[in-house]
């Protein structure tokens, strides 16, 4: 399996707070494959971020990780010293955030910081440092990087912010590039573009991305795999077509069916009804199961292990038992699967 | 529809911020209309002036230059009290941030009893304890949550209490600044089919601004594309998203994501270029109904 | 959590019966209000708690001076002048009314013929005043000019800042210019003029107090006001048809309040120490009234023979200020914990 980048195996991280352990990632495990973009799809207070922030050990001082490894090409990551973890910020992994301003410096030259980046990650002379950045401004489609570079980022627009942020990721040449939500502040046009401008890259230096996100149609766009997680845990995991054209868990059925798109016309749209578990107290059994119109009796009393569908799919849910009764995902994604069938002709039914 | 009265007429509005070294036109000349009962989408970039528009109708901010028109009177005439507070009874608007809209040192019920107390519209604190839960239960929510502070309530229930603030008063005509772009996706619906039955139970119309496309497209009726301070397009919702003449709203509709793998893949994307301004750009109808900013020969 | 699945029983695979559990109720974790999370801050630090107890207890024991003072502060007894602190029970030298004459230890106590049961705790002083007393008197009169110059304060800073961000525009160009040439006429230059003019005395040591401490506070209140005049639940209020006066009173005033409280809270020991000071320099309170600063005055002129007169007035200014500093900066900390640091 040398095909494999990251390997996450059974990761809790849990903070403490005044009202008591709220357990924010729950026995979570996934890996991530060389060139591959995986998304993690889930609401607020899912542990999307938190799972990320953990991989990059940036966690605040109340959390701690209760259980679990990460392992970066065979190596603990969590059990590396907070010296070595340093070189491996950045160099092997590194992370673009939801506001671009949060990365850069408001009082340096672009130019200068990214500049910076590449001193610090490649002992080169100055002047080589200068020709990359510019290459790199270029590269993320920065126009007239000579005299851009010379400004400051209150002079850039959110997109552009963006794009100096990727450029500055791009210098460390990272192995793993974790983005939290890159395109949640901006609108649908400058999103598409810096969605493609991260698939570009990606080819281009062969990175594996881990994209966090809540909207779907975004990760329609970016993954190769997608990772839906719930209440502190992956509920469902599989590649995009099979999460959008054939996916098993009632939540992901809710997510999907609760996004109109542009042909829906019904009188009211489909709600997923409640609000997420509090994780002070995780309940036993299925976290979803108060929300879930399909909920089991067994759901109540024992958490659902992870059902395999595929060589590539699993998804937690009782539904998937060979005792549970038959149910058939809503209409809406029957018709878009069937629709899927029709137009590809690829994807056979299993 | 098509007999239904204007309730609101936007013409030749103009906001202009004053930033000190200079002065930039926040809202543009924008002209649009809303009729009584419909929902109009109002779409945009964010910082293209929709929020600045929404504000100056409810008289939040002052305008520059053109007039609003609310029931054939200009709401910049509306000076005597009793007039104004007669306005602010029938607009009400709904805000963005279900987190920065409540007051958190009030309790809900008093949150919600605002609107009440400002115009002396409970005789007693019975009927006021009356009207809240009343209000509480029309919004979905339960009657205890009426003595907590906002901060112990999830983004998707501090929007129900924003809205039931706002239904206190009896409104008709309802701003509702892009009320679903800071909740989660599950929760995004449940608000979206609250505001439909409102809608239908209590005779409101909305104007509803957001940048999710595809919300809008949903709750609308009818839809305004803006862009910098411009409304380019303004038609039928249907209309507008299934034949779009402007290429700015071509490129928006081209960019919407849908969870939908396949099309994602094969979909092409059109940019969009905006040209230099020139006098002769406006808004015409070039259809029927269908409204483009554009110059005599069709010209963008 | 290792079960196994056959295990299971079949008849749990069913759908969950309808109507006890479907009705979907979003539940609320009760969270603590504001204050209590305030209270609960507070309680953690233990110097700010430490301090809060020491305050209560001597503004306590201040406002209790009529009742507790063994003596009164202002009757002399000129037999009785300059004896050292006498703590019955005690026998440490400096505690037990012995002292150096002349370089031998000797009773003053039974040089001045003061009966057995007459004990000075704190001494007296060249008159032979009970020190004790006075001191009691003393930091009541310091306490009651601090506390009424931290509402003042208070009451003028919010209202003028409040007036002038409300107001906006002109009114609020010509308000600012004003506070800046306020802010610089020379404090003391300002108080000592003003004292010349007027008697000396409490009522004119809290005007000279009040003239320039307010600006502060006014700038604070002016920039939080301009801030949460701007929120959207200030917004939704105007809208719902709100008029100012109404806005400012039920908005902003209740979320700038813990802001406000605090500012006044540092102003009360700054307040304390001015009148110390002014008192100390001869321009504050009149003979005989005592306050903390004219004890000083008049125990450093007695230093380098009865230290004891300096000594306490100085010890009890410390605690003061020190106790008043800690649980202000405590109260900071408690009302908004991102400010530090």
């Amino acid at each position: 399996m040398s095909n494999i980048q990251l390997d996450v195996k059974n990761l809790s991280v849990s903070f403490s707070t005044q009202a008591g352990k709220v357990h924010a990632v729950r026995d979570v495990s996934f890996s991530l494959h060389k060139g591959e973009t995986l998304a993690i799809v889930g609401e607020s207070g899912s542990g999307k971020t938190v799972t990320c922030r953990t991989l990059m050990r940036l966690l605040s001082k109340n959390a701690s990780i209760d259980a679990g490894e990460i392992l970066l090409e065979g190596t603990d990551i969590l059990k590396v010293s907070e010296r070595n973890m340093r070189h491996i910020r950045g160099n092997d992994i590194a992370m673009v955030f939801q506001d671009p301003m949060t990365s850069l410096d408001p009082t340096m030259k672009i130019g200068r910081q990214i500049e910076e980046v590449i001193t610090l990650h490649r002992k080169v002379k100055r002047k080589e440092a200068r020709k990359r950045m510019l290459e790199l401004l270029q590269l993320v489609g920065i126009e007239d990087p000579r005299r851009r570079s010379r400004q400051y980022p209150h002079e850039f627009s959110g997109g552009q912010r963006q794009r100096i942020v990727i450029s500055i990721v791009l210098a460390c040449n990272p192995k793993v590039l974790i983005a939290d939500e890159p395109t949640t502040a901006l609108d649908v046009t400058m999103q598409a573009q810096i969605i493609d401008l991260l698939k570009s890259l990606q080819k281009k230096i062969n990175t594996s991305i881990i994209f966090i996100t809540h909207d779907l149609g975004v990760v329609a766009n970016v993954a190769d795999r997608v990772a839906v997680m719930y209440a502190g845990k992956i509920i469902e995991i599989g590649r995009a077509d099979e999460i959008f054209y054939d996916p098993r868990h009632p939540y992901t059925w809710g997510l999907l069916n609760s996004m109109p798109t542009l042909d829906t016309s019904a009188p009211s749209l489909y709600t997923i009804p409640g609000a997420p578990p509090n994780l002070l107290k995780p309940p036993t059994g299925d976290a979803f199961a108060p929300r879930n119109e399909y909920a089991l009796a067994v759901d109540e009393l024992y958490e659902p292990p992870m059902f395999q569908i595929s060589d590539t799919h699993y998804a937690a849910t009782w539904l998937l038992d060979a005792r549970a009764p038959k149910v058939n995902p809503p209409a809406v994604l029957n018709k878009r699967r069937e629709e899927f069938i029709k137009r590809s002709g690829l994807y056979a039914e299993s | 529809m098509q007999k239904a009265n204007k309730i609101l007429e936007v013409e030749q509005l103009v906001h202009t911020y004053d930033t000190g070294s200079m002065k930039v036109n926040a809202v543009n000349d924008i002209n649009f209309y809303i009729k009584e009962g419909e929902t109009f989408g109002l779409v945009g970039e964010s910082g293209c002036g929709k929020t600045t528009t929404g504000r100056m109708i409810v008289k939040l901010l002052d305008i520059t230059s053109g007039t609003i028109r609310y029931k054939g009177k200009d709401i910049a005439q509306i000076h005597h009290k009793k007039e104004l507070m007669k306005f602010r009874r029938e607009v009400q608007i709904i805000f963005q941030d279900p987190y920065a809209s409540l007051d958190p040192r009030k309790k809900v019920r008093d949150i919600i009893a605002e609107g009440l107390d400002i115009h002396n519209m409970a005789a007693s604190k019975k009927e006021r304890d009356d009207i809240v839960a009343e209000l509480l239960k029309t919004v979905g929510l339960n009657m205890d949550f009426a003595s907590r502070y906002p901060h112990e309530f999830s983004g998707g229930q501090r929007q129900r209490v924003g809205i039931a603030r706002a239904l206190a008063l009896n409104p008709q005509l309802v701003i509702c600044d892009e009320p679903i772009s800071a909740l989660d996706v599950s929760i995004q619906a449940q608000v979206v089919n609250l505001l439909k039955e409102l809608q239908k139970t209590k005779k409101l119309t909305y104007l509803f601004i957001a940048h999710d496309l595809s919300m809008v497209k949903y709750i609308s009726d009818r839809i305004g594309v803006m862009y910098k301070g411009k409304l380019l397009e303004v038609g039928e919702a249907e209309e507008v998203y299934h034949n779009p003449i402007h290429p700015y709203t071509k490129s928006l509709i081209s960019a919407i994501p849908l969870p939908d793998p396949y099309f994602e893949r094969e979909r092409r994307r059109v940019s969009y270029i905006p040209l230099p301004y020139r006098e002769d750009l406006k808004l015409r109808e070039l259809k029927p109904n269908h409204y483009v900013y554009c110059d005599d020969a069709g010209n963008f | 959590m290792n079960i196994n699945i056959n295990q299971i029983p079949k008849e749990l695979f069913r759908f969950k019966t309808t109507g006890q559990d479907t009705a979907v109720k979003e539940e609320i974790t009760p969270s603590p209000t504001f204050l209590q999370d305030a209270w609960r801050r507070l309680c953690k630090n233990k110097g700010a708690l430490a301090s809060m107890l020491l305050l209560t207890v001597i503004i306590i024991l201040a406002f209790l001076a009529p009742v507790i003072a063994p003596y009164n502060p202002n009757t002399q007894n000129i037999p009785h002048a300059n004896l050292p602190p006498r703590i019955p029970g005690i026998s440490i030298n400096g505690l037990n009314g012995r002292a150096q004459l002349q370089g031998k230890l000797i009773d003053r106590y039974a040089l001045a013929k003061v009966p057995a049961d007459r004990n000075y705790l704190f001494g007296t002083d060249e008159f032979g005043r009970d020190l004790l007393s006075r001191t009691l008197y003393g930091t009541r009169i310091s306490l009651t000019i601090a506390f009424i110059a931290a509402i003042l304060d208070l009451t003028i800073g919010v209202f003028y800042g409040l007036t002038s961000a409300l107001k906006g525009g002109r009114v609020d160009n010509f308000m600012q210019r004003i506070l800046e040439i306020l802010t610089g006429i020379p404090n003391l230059v300002l108080v000592v003029l003003m004292l010349l003019i007027f008697k000396p005395g409490i009522l004119s040591i809290i005007f000279a107090l009040t003239i320039s401490s307010w600006i502060p506070m006014a700038r604070i209140v002016r920039a939080q006001t301009l801030r949460i005049r701007n929120m959207e639940y200030v917004q939704a209020a105007v809208a719902l048809g709100s008029s100012q006066v109404r806005n400012a009173i039920s908005h902003i005033l209740p979320n700038i309040a813990g802001i406000v409280v605090v500012r006044a809270m540092f102003s009360i020991p700054s307040a304390i120490f001015f009148e110390t000071f002014l008192s100390f320099i001869g321009v504050g309170m009149k003979i005989p009234n005592a306050s903390l600063g004219t004890l000083l005055n008049s125990g450093y002129k007695m230093f380098r023979i009865h230290p004891y007169q300096m000594w306490i007035p100085s010890i009890i200014l410390c605690i003061i200020m020190l106790a008043f500093n800690l649980f202000a900066d405590g109260l900071r900390d408690a009302f908004d914990p991102k400010m530090k640091e």
